[in-house]
């Protein structure tokens, strides 16, 4: 296998590359189809499932930090769940073919498949959302995953694991001392080798899944941001645009922008106290997180809100 | 002898003179030994009215009507300022039903009111029955905090709001 020595952009046509809804196996950091089998002091973290198998060895000395469902509905669920994810990113047209060996290589949020079919890591993959946290990254294969030992894989620019999506045709294998990132849905099996630690799930259809003193650990996404903007509580906000500070805490749902009622949260100036702050609904539908620009209309501009005439006492 | 003419004229072709009310300069509340200047303010960023610059000064909203006018003024002040100072309207709270209120404007008119009505409101209660006034009378009505310090909303709890109608000069 070829090293690569320099980095390469891939920025492939950026055709919208759509998260697969996981359903119930979402819950899941490991879950497979015939067998889960365990050495060394393995931690998931996150829920266990095996489905329409029954033998899961090695916990312990491997620790679950989550619920283990083997050989019963719930884990049975979650296979067909995710059996329509697999679907839904075999679907997904490619945005762009690229290389087998993707160490070394920077790629952007796209829908990715491979001329032979695999795809191997030696190195470092990096994935970069340029500043959007809803970037999605779908791998797809119709054979194998391959990562060498020490291979990684590095999320940048606001990339989140949760958004990550590796579609293999057959099985996987992650090297040791790896670091993988994303949501492995593989048809067959997967072996997580010694020290591999994952950031994501696996999730095999029919075969195994093989865990040694690796670190399988669900992923969360980030939630809406909380953007901030005047608040029009019947006392009446002026129409106009504002530039508010976005306090994000994460992802939006990206869609046609929709004015509600949003909070303001202002800085506190030297001689200004104008703050306020109060409970209301999170606006969700930016595509700009950074500064986003947000336009309050209001029927009511009658009257303006009651002055803030007043400071901390202590 | 020539008796000059008069002339008759009728009642409606006497033009009112028009009361001129000018910009409020000062304010007295003598039950609570308050005097004090009146900046003028708008809105702030946010859409609520604004306040005055200086601890111990008061703040005309310059949106709405002058004190005098048909309508309802507003005046509001601080209770209190930072690190634990006083400000103009700390003593508000002593106001009660029948005080009087006089403000001065920079005509030197005075111009007198009398406290109909006190009430709290909650910070972020609507306030169109403050700023806004449909009987065809002159009201002016004084806003300062109330309540308890929110220590994360970094605001007081609720507003004293009290109301005032204008009566003749005495």
């Amino acid at each position: 296998m070829l090293a690569a020595v320099c980095m390469f952009g891939i920025t492939g046509l950026a055709l919208a590359a759509t998260a697969a809804n996981l359903a119930t196996s979402d819950n899941f950091a490991v879950l497979a189809g015939s067998t889960i089998t365990n050495t060394g002091s393995t931690v998931v973290n996150g829920d266990l499932g095996l489905s329409p198998g029954s033998s899961v060895t090695g916990f312990p000395p491997g620790t679950i930090n989550g619920i283990q469902y083997i050989a019963e509905s719930v884990a049975a669920q979650a296979q067909l769940d995710l059996v329509t994810a697999y679907n839904v990113l075999v679907a997904q047209s490619s945005s762009a073919m690229i290389a087998t060996e993707l160490g070394g290589a920077t790629v952007n949020s796209g829908v990715y498949d491979s001329a032979d079919g695999t795809f191997a890591i030696t190195g470092t993959l990096t994935l970069d959302a340029q500043n959007n946290p809803d970037a999605v990254f779908i791998f797809k294969t119709s054979s194998t995953l391959i990562t060498a030992d020490s291979s990684i894989v590095n999320l940048l620019n606001g990339a989140q694991a949760c958004n990550v999506f590796w579609q293999v045709g057959s099985s996987v294998t992650l090297g040791t001392n790896s670091t993988f990132k994303g949501n492995i849905l593989a048809m067959a099996s997967a072996t997580i080798t010694t020290g591999a630690n994952v950031e994501g799930r696996v999730l095999t259809r029919d075969g195994a899944v093989t865990l040694d003193t690796s670190t399988i650990t669900k992923p969360s996404c980030a939630v809406a941001p909380v953007i901030v903007a005047p608040v029009n509580s019947g006392g009446g906000a002026p129409t106009g645009v504002f530039t508010p500070n976005v306090t994000s805490t994460g992802t939006s749902s990206i869609s046609e922008p929709e004015i509600v009622e949003v909070i303001v949260l202002s800085e506190i100036e030297e001689e200004e106290e104008e703050i306020v702050e109060s409970t209301g609904p999170t606006f969700t539908g930016f595509e700009d997180l950074i500064t986003p620009t947000v336009k309050i209309s209001t029927t009511d501009t009658s009257s303006p809100r009651l002055p803030n005439t007043g400071f901390d006492p202590n | 002898m020539l008796i000059p003419e008069s002339k008759v004229v009728d009642a409606d072709e006497l033009l009112p003179v028009p009361e001129i009310i000018g910009e409020p300069l000062f304010i007295k509340i003598p039950e609570i030994n308050l005097e004090a200047a009146i900046e003028s303010v708008g809105l702030t960023e946010t859409g609520s009215m604004d306040t005055p610059k200086l601890p111990m000064n008061t703040a005309w909203y310059n949106l709405g009507v002058r004190p005098g006018e048909i309508g309802s003024a507003v005046i509001d002040g601080h209770v209190n300022w930072k690190y634990g100072a006083t400000a103009v309207f700390a003593n508000l709270d002593n106001v009660k039903v029948g005080d009087k209120v006089t403000v001065e404007d920079n005509n030197g008119k005075l111009i007198d009111f009398i406290v109909r009505e006190i009430r709290t409101y909650q910070h972020d209660d609507d306030a169109s029955d403050i700023f806004s006034s449909s009987d065809g009378k002159s009201h002016l009505n004084i806003i300062t905090c109330a309540g308890a310090w929110n220590k994360n909303l970094k605001i007081y709890s609720e507003r004293l709001v009290i109301f005032t109608d204008r009566i003749a000069n005495s």
